[in-house]
Parts: structure tokens; sequence; C-alpha cells
């Protein structure tokens, strides 16, 4: 992915996030923005800071990622 | 693991350091949040949800403008991004400014104190890259400026993590 493909999807990704926040409320606001926050940090990882040209290192950051987000998700429902 | 990871190992140090700790405190804040939800959500309702979401396309451009000065020509893309760099904390501390002219403090309610520390630790970094980036572009040299652009990039990470925790849910 080019940094300016990059950009494009972080740009679309965050108009959706501070969207939903201004109409959307509940469960489906938790889920959709913490979502794209989790694609936002894996479009960081991926394409700025390198990791598409080490995928076993990019699986590796994306469970990580996966868990931590997981977490905020059940907390935020809680 | 087949290869490396890209640019230097203590960046790299560094980055999962800074996601650890932020990663924790969003955590923190929202176990603390399970005591009191309403009143989280009452404190909430006073920051400045536009301004934060502009901010995240002022911070996620600057980042565009920094992976462009890794792979082309330095300075007309470092310059943009550390303008965008002071927009961001211009818009940070005018949001502080409203908040303490309506008399909230980090002693007003849990949630501030968490919203604060967590902004507030997040904009030090945004400072201290501001800095990195602006020496590192300096040296001309290509490995320095990766090394920058790694430390920005991760908090441009960090705050694509922050924004929706704090200002959204």
């Amino acid at each position: 992915m080019s940094p300016t493909r990059a950009w494009t999807w972080l740009l679309g990704l965050s108009a959706a996030s501070t969207l939903a926040g201004q109409g959307l409320s509940g469960p489906l606001l938790t889920l959709t923005v913490l979502g794209a926050s989790f694609w936002k940090a894996r479009v960081i990882l991926a394409a700025y800071l390198g990791l598409q040209r080490v995928p076993g290192w990019q699986r590796v950051f994306d469970l990580g990622l996966a868990a931590l987000t997981a977490v905020l998700i059940v907390l935020a429902l809680a | 693991m087949s290869r490396d990871l890209p640019g230097e190992p203590l960046i790299w140090v560094l980055i999962l350091s800074e996601l650890a700790v932020f990663g924790a405190g969003l955590v923190a804040f929202l176990a603390v949040r399970l005591t009191d939800p309403a009143g989280f959500l009452e404190a909430q309702s006073h920051l400045h949800r536009l301004s934060a979401g502009i901010n995240t396309l002022v911070l996620v451009t600057s980042g565009w403008f920094v992976a462009r000065a890794t792979q082309g020509r330095i300075w007309p893309n470092l310059l943009p991004a550390l303008a965008l760099g002071a927009v961001f904390l211009g818009l940070k501390l005018v949001e502080w400014a409203d908040l303490a002219s309506r008399g909230i403090s980090t002693e007003t309610h849990a949630f501030f104190t968490f919203s604060y520390l967590l902004t507030g630790f997040h904009a030090a970094h945004v400072l201290a890259g501001m800095v990195l980036l602006a020496v590192t572009g300096a040296t001309g040299s290509r490995p320095a400026l990766e090394a920058g652009a790694a430390f920005w990039h991760m908090v441009d990470l960090v705050w694509v993590l922050l924004f929706p925790v704090v200002y959204l849910v």
C-alpha cells in the first residue's frame, strides 16, 4: 500500500468515526469507532511503519492490536 | 520470524513501550468508567468532539507528508508536516483553554483526570516528535529521518486509538 493510498484510507475511516460520533450511540457507536480505529492502526503499522514488508511481524502486531481492541470493546460495552 | 523489523530495532522498542503505556491508560480509563458511567458520559459531553475529529485528519495528513519525506524530497514534505503538528497542538490548546475557562480541571471528575493526562501526555509526544523531525531532517541523513518518521507515525498511531475511547464511546 502506497503512502497516498494509506492516507486515503485513514481520511475515510477518520471521517466515518467523526460522523458516527455525531449520529450513532450505544453499542453500534462503540463497535463502529473502535473497529475503525483498529483498521486505522493497522494501516499505519503496515504502510507507514513498513510492516507490510514483513508479513510475519505484521501478524504479530495484528494479534496484539486485535487483543487490545477487544478488551476496549468489552470494557466500553460493559 | 523470517525477516527483521524495518528500521532501527530501538525505535520498535520505543513504539511497543509507548503502545503498552497508552494501551494500559485507555484500559484503566474504561475500567474506572464502569464505576460511574453516567458521570463519565456527562463529563465527555464537555469535550470538543469536532475539534478532536479535525485533529485526527490533521495528524494523519501530517503522517502522509512525513512518509513522503522519507521517500522523496525532505523539506517540501517536512515543513507542511511540522505545520500540521503545530495546528494539532494549537487546536488542543484552544480546547484546554475553553475547558479551563469553564472551571474544568483534572480535579473536577475522574474523567477529566484521565482525559487531561492521556491527551496531555500525547501532546507532549507530538511536540517531541516535531523537534525530532526537525533535527533528523536537518541532518539530511535518510536513516536518521526514518527513525524520526517512525516516532511520528507512532504518535499518529496512539492518537487513532486514543481519540475514539476518550471522545466518542
